[in-house]
């Protein structure tokens, strides 16, 4: 039925946003997705695409502060918008992912960056249990929640203080649960 | 492709009239136009429509004609789980982000059990209510949940009970030119008690393979009135009405809660598909409404 029907004529506009606080003005399709965008025309490569429906989160970036899917979003629909992708991002929550040996393969990192640093920033002094759910959008292939969500504790806990970074004393914690842990 | 951003209903209405297709938070939407390498003609972007968006509450006039024929809204604002507020009109672009993080939702219960559930945080900070609806799942988290409290689907061109919009999966009753503009929440009745329970593999990022939600209007342990709606489980959502009429007059206690869920069962009418075969959903249709009504009735045991 649907596959009968000619393809739609091509379109183009004229797109402003800010991405990693850069302006940025191109003329785009139409149908061009946030995340082709980014990594085809900008080159950010760190969003990624797996599952291109929403239910991965390997393309997760900030539109406006807030986690969204990429590959669920027109680059249309982000005129005047201002977006984050892993490429401009500089916070606590990376290097609490490094002290905790979060990172395996990676693939699903830029997208849990983001997503975890929305979630600090939103929850700050999170428990484990709101980890988990904060993060329920962000598949890991790789299965090595136990570590991510430690690091997310721990840099809630340190963010939760008074934002200076105060309490050394998170870290030896961060180990506390390394035995096998079901998906977030 | 053509992208048109209107500022106005009216502007819209006449983009839909012509053929084209509404987006509004796109996470369906865009999951089938990009599998499908399917674009049509026009999209129309909603989201620049302001009258479309927002959370307040229900205007009298707005409440006068009820969603839905068998539960009157309460009188007094006497009621066990709420705070005496009246209705909420909720603009049809408000996202299940929104919704979830609005104080006035502890009146409504079930509807925020259902945003708690609803995918995960990046869809729910895309996806919309009015989306949600006019996407005609009959698996909808939210829309169970705005049947059982008897809210209605306004559009452009009318206002109808939101059991009636989806005609089946991916059908509307909507006509060429009417967009949603919102959905009306009447006051919960009087000694309202409410849940939501949806059945699937995961908490987060599933699809239901079969919800339950009802909406009771207590008088001390005696059901006043019922509602029960069934997700997952027929081309559309369905209501129990056979359940419905076991609970009401009757005291609940665990051989009501029992004749309802039988009764449940006998409303559903699954199919076999990938997430579960229909004999297991008729069988989860009357445990869940066994439970959640057994769960209730034991409040009222001593009572």
């Amino acid at each position: 039925m649907s596959a009968d029907r000619p393809p739609a004529e091509v379109h183009h506009l004229d797109l402003s946003l800010t991405v990693n606080g850069a302006a940025v003005r191109r003329r785009v399709a139409t149908t061009l997705r946030l995340l082709d965008f980014l990594r085809d025309e900008l080159d950010l490569t760190g969003a990624k695409e797996v599952c291109a429906e929403g239910e991965c989160g390997a393309c997760t970036v900030l539109l406006d502060g807030r986690p969204v899917n990429s590959c669920l979003i027109l680059a249309v629909e982000c005129e005047g918008a201002e977006v984050v992708t892993v490429e401009g991002v500089d916070h606590p929550v990376q290097d609490a992912l490094m002290r905790t040996h979060a990172v395996q393969c990676g693939y699903c990192f830029p997208g849990m960056v983001l997503s975890a640093m929305a979630l600090v920033a939103e929850e700050p002094g999170l428990d484990r249990q709101a980890a988990r759910e904060g993060l329920a959008g962000n598949v890991c292939r790789c299965t090595g929640y136990a570590k991510i969500l430690d690091a997310v504790v721990l840099a809630a806990r340190e963010a939760g203080g008074n934002g200076s970074g105060e309490t050394g004393g998170g870290a030896g914690e961060a180990g506390d649960s390394g035995g096998a842990e079901a998906e977030p | 492709m053509r992208y048109l951003k209107p500022r106005s209903v009216d502007e819209a209405s006449e983009a839909l009239a012509g053929g084209a297709r509404a987006l509004a938070g796109g996470t369906d939407l865009m999951v089938r136009l990009g599998r499908m390498e399917d674009w049509p003609a026009a999209l129309v972007d909603l989201k620049g429509i302001a009258a479309l968006g927002g959370i307040r509450p229900l205007a009298p006039g707005e409440e006068g004609a009820p969603g839905d024929e068998d539960i009157a809204p309460a009188a007094s604002g006497a009621r066990d789980d709420g705070d005496g507020a009246g209705g909420l009109r909720l603009g049809a672009l408000v996202t299940l982000a929104e919704l979830k993080a609005a104080p006035a939702l502890h009146a409504w219960p079930a509807l925020a059990g259902a945003c708690r559930v609803f995918a995960a945080r990046q869809i729910r900070n895309r996806a919309t209510l009015g989306g949600n609806l006019a996407n005609a799942s009959p698996a909808a988290d939210t829309v169970p949940v705005l049947a059982a409290y008897g809210a209605r689907c306004v559009t452009n061109r009318r206002a109808l009970p939101v059991a009636e919009l989806a005609t089946g999966p991916k059908r509307t009753s909507l006509a060429p030119g009417e967009l949603i503009t919102a959905l009306e929440l009447p006051a919960p009745p009087a000694g309202a008690r409410s849940f939501f329970f949806k059945l699937a593999p995961r908490e987060a990022m599933s699809i239901a393979v079969v919800s339950v939600a009802g909406c009771l209007e207590m008088d001390g342990p005696v059901v006043r009135r019922a509602r029960l709606v069934l997700g997952s489980v027929a081309p559309t959502i369905v209501r129990a009405r056979e359940a419905e009429a076991v609970l009401a007059g009757r005291r609940l206690a665990p051989e009501t809660a029992r004749a309802a869920a039988a009764a449940a069962a006998e409303a559903a009418r699954p199919i076999d598909d990938l997430r579960a075969r229909a004999s297991y959903r008729k069988t989860m249709v009357a445990r869940i409404v066994a439970y959640e009504l057994s769960r209730l009735a034991r409040e009222y045991a001593h009572s």
